[in-house]
């Protein structure tokens, strides 16, 4: 069997796989999202507390592979609760993607100029009012680039989870070499599979940064 | 324009949520006889590796087959229930599977053996095989598990191959796989980073037979193996109800004909 043949007839197989790879990194990065957001605000916090909080997951979590997070929730957490294998890995993506999500947004929040803060404050908005309407809207579409970055990555360290036996593509991928021994086939034709999967989030991310953009351009003079 | 992020990441998440829930059904539901308790109320849920061809692996399609897989399929309906089967990727992590009642049982030919007996408890044995060592065919210098001494070894990690290949090798020398198969293929390749690959003698010869693999066999079994099914510990009434199904199915010839199909002969013995 040549690669092209090894490719259409694993077509049918590779569909379920396609979806679950889809399934657990958008649940992952839905989950890194809010945790995402919320640590950021702890961040930028003026409490000392708050950020120290922050620090401490940021750390912890940077600071540990993700197969072992994957580990932890699927194997480790299983005496407490089963989770089962959608969940300890949509969740440990979720957390390690929260951390780096974290960074993104307190970046694109301090990347915004005190001076709007201190001219929206002047007018009388409060401090709340004023990080809502003058300075997200602005850290949001900044923050859209590296955003993306960061979900192609979770993209593509959705992979781990095969390990837990989630049947995603690169599980799928290994169970054709060990059936077939096409190693080079086997490996090449997942990654396809991969760079198709980016292509498509990339293109939806660039949609929505120029939606973005677009609707901003009457507010930011930069 | 914050609206309309929003809106696309809810639609996102509920174009997710819409595709989960259309994974579960692929069965058409419990048949309501069913002679034991099992996890899920009416399903027989087993595990293996899925990596262990021809004993449980996938084909093309993405279906998970093999003798041991067909055995748990026609077990479940002996004993009135759905079969699940289940392909955790990791042989070590099978015996865990069970005890977090993930699994009903392991049907992944897990090998009886005393240590393994402290954490499940084992069904009768549904199949005999036995470990065999595999050279590349350049190699002449092994001829027994004595000269594996000074080798690269291949063997799947937390099996009774590594078991047995760490009485003669250094743990340098321990090369482990999630996959006897893969091992196979890589021994084929022959380079140094494989001398030898210890595994059942069925899997090596349909490796051999169907993926033209530049191996052979050194001798005769080094040494012999029962398989059985493994169920959480102090679960006798499934036990039980195994050990009775697969008696049932030797005794009407349903073993032999999944037997035969397979290896074209019967592995019971």
């Amino acid at each position: 069997m040549g690669f092209w043949e090894l490719f259409i007839e694993t077509i049918p197989g590779y569909k379920d796989a396609i979806i679950n790879t889809i399934n657990i990194t958008l649940l992952g990065l839905l989950i890194g999202l809010g945790i995402g957001l919320f640590f950021a605000f702890l961040k930028v916090s003026k409490l000392k507390v708050l950020n120290i909080i922050a620090d401490m997951y940021i750390y912890l979590v940077r600071g540990t592979p993700l197969i072992v997070q994957i580990f932890i929730l699927y194997f480790g957490l299983v005496q407490f609760v089963d989770l089962g294998r959608l969940l300890s890995g949509g969740i440990a993506l979720g957390i390690h993607n929260g951390a780096y999500i974290a960074e993104i947004f307190r970046g694109s929040i301090q990347s915004i100029d005190r001076g709007q803060t201190e001219a929206a404050r002047s007018l009388g908005m409060t401090s709340t009012m004023s990080m809502r309407r003058i300075v997200l809207p602005q850290a949001l579409r900044r923050a859209i680039p590296p955003l993306g970055n960061q979900f192609i990555i979770a993209l593509k360290d959705s992979s781990l989870v095969a390990f837990i036996g989630f049947q995603d593509l690169f599980n799928r991928a290994q169970r054709i070499q060990s059936s077939t021994g096409m190693a080079m086939e086997s490996y090449i034709i997942v990654g396809i599979y991969y760079l198709i999967l980016v292509l498509i989030l990339t293109f939806i991310v660039n949609r929505i940064e120029r939606a973005l953009s677009k609707s901003e351009r009457g507010v930011d003079h930069e | 324009m914050k609206k309309k992020f929003m809106m696309i990441v809810i639609g996102m998440l509920f174009v997710g949520l819409l595709t989960a829930c259309g994974d579960e059904d692929d069965n058409n539901g419990p048949t309501g006889d069913a002679t034991v308790d099992t996890i899920e109320d009416g399903y027989f849920t087993f595990g293996s590796s899925g990596l262990y061809k021809p004993f449980n692996y996938e084909d093309l399609d993405g279906n998970l087959t093999g003798f041991e897989v067909e055995l748990g399929e026609a077990l479940a309906e002996e004993m009135g229930l759905k079969p699940k089967p289940v392909a955790t990727q990791d042989f070590g992590a099978l015996i865990e599977e069970v005890k977090s009642d993930r699994l009903d049982a392991i049907m992944g030919s897990m090998t009886i053996t005393e240590d393994r007996a402290k954490s499940i408890d084992f069904s009768d044995p549904y199949y005999r095989s036995g470990g065999v060592i595999y050279v590349h065919n350049d190699t002449s210098d092994i001829e027994s598990p004595e000269d594996l001494e000074g080798h690269n070894v291949g063997v799947v990690a937390s099996s009774t191959y590594e078991e047995m290949v760490m009485e003669y090798i250094s743990e340098d020398n321990l090369k482990t796989y999630q996959s006897d198969n893969v091992a196979l293929q890589d021994l084929s390749a022959g380079t140094d980073r494989l001398d030898a690959v210890v595994t059942d003698r069925f899997v090596g010869m349909m490796q051999i037979e169907e993926n033209d693999l530049d191996i052979r066999p050194v001798g005769e079994r080094v040494f012999d193996e029962e398989i059985g099914a493994g169920v959480k510990k102090g679960n006798t009434e499934l036990l039980d109800e195994i050990n009775r199904a697969l008696q049932a199915l030797i005794d009407n010839g349903t073993y032999e004909e999944i037997s035969k199909k397979w290896f074209d002969e019967s592995i019971l013995e």
